[in-house]
């Protein structure tokens, strides 16, 4: 009785010295791929120059690299690097409503460093004059300059300081009707102004980011 | 230092001075109804009900529907937006003086 016919298994069987071929080869590519990919991307060891030439190298790094400290300084004033402008501090949110009577005006300012920047929405729901204007620190009210006069019952953009001062809104009503007026702004501003009809100059409170609601939808 | 310094000195001070005081005059505006005329002032009753007496010289301008008026215009019983200059709300001069449509809430008062 032929017993390799009647058990399949035993024809399959490769030799001992084919298992240690196999064995050798297996080893062989382990133990390369380890040399030319693994050291150098997990521990930054590259015996063979492979890990540099791959440019694997950077990956061991990753983790390893100590954290660049932000931009430092007391102003919001932005550090360019790049396509990237960071600031010493977070930016601050804000919004306000201004109802104001017949032929009332209020004016409300920020306080930006040059070139810092303000993300701004505001809508009015009836006519008002308006102008978009800011004033330099230490500057008589002369120099004051204007950004934008047209007439306008929105006006939703984004605002890059030209110096260090107060920039922000006079809004008027110009008619005999009541007018509300929304604003609302995020930027690296630092403190907000009211100046009023009576000539009066009151600092109002900006609120930090932590003011935003989380959202988890 | 030579008198002629002292003189340079002296006037400097007397500009920066002059200087100083005419920044500090600050812009009001005040809205109302006017209550009382005189020659070189007139009262305005507010909104809140307050009553402000501000001055006219001859740079004070008057209007009407955005067109010049002579200062004679101006009657008691109108409604007026008066952009002024002054140190504080008790001493106000007019610079600017709009005659407009009766205020709805002023009428009230």
């Amino acid at each position: 009785m032929n017993t390799e016919l009647q058990n399949p298994s035993m024809l399959l069987a490769p030799s001992a010295r084919k298992l240690a071929l196999a064995s050798g080869a297996a080893l062989a590519a382990a133990a390369a791929l380890l040399l030319i990919a693994v050291l150098p991307a997990e521990y930054g060891i590259d015996p063979l120059g492979t890990g540099k030439a791959l440019g694997l190298l950077a990956l061991s790094q990753a983790g390893r690299l100590e954290p660049v400290p932000p931009p430092q300084g007391a102003a919001l004033v932005p550090v360019s690097e790049g396509n990237v402008a960071l600031y010493p501090g977070e930016y601050k949110v804000d919004s306000r409503v201004f109802v104001l009577g017949p032929y009332e005006y209020v004016e409300f300012k920020y306080h930006l460093g040059k070139d810092a920047v303000m993300l701004f929405s505001w809508s009015a729901d009836g006519n008002v004059l308006q102008d978009f204007h800011g004033d330099p620190d230490g500057a008589a009210a002369a120099a004051a300059q204007s950004y934008d006069k047209k007439p306008r019952r929105k006006s939703d953009g984004m605002f890059t300081a030209p110096f260090s001062g107060i920039h922000g809104w006079y809004w008027e009503n110009a008619g005999a009707d009541t007018v509300t007026i929304k604003v609302t702004t995020a930027g690296f501003y630092t403190t907000a102004h009211q100046f009023t009809m009576k000539n009066t100059r009151e600092e109002r409170h900006v609120r930090g980011i932590e003011a935003i609601p989380i959202n988890d939808k | 230092m030579g008198r002629r310094e002292l003189i340079v000195s002296a006037a400097v001070m007397l500009v920066w001075i002059g200087a100083t005081g005419a920044f500090a005059h600050e812009h009001f505006r005040v809205i109302g109804t006017i209550t009382k005329l005189e020659t070189k002032q007139f009262e305005v009753k507010q909104q809140d009900g307050k009553r402000m007496t501000i001055y006219v010289d001859k740079k004070t301008k008057v209007s009407r529907d955005k067109k010049p008026v002579a200062i004679t215009a101006l009657k008691v019983g109108q409604s007026v937006v008066v952009d002024a200059y002054g140190d504080d709300e008790s001493d106000l001069l007019a610079l600017d003086i709009r005659i407009v449509p009766p205020l709805p809430s002023a009428s009230k008062k």
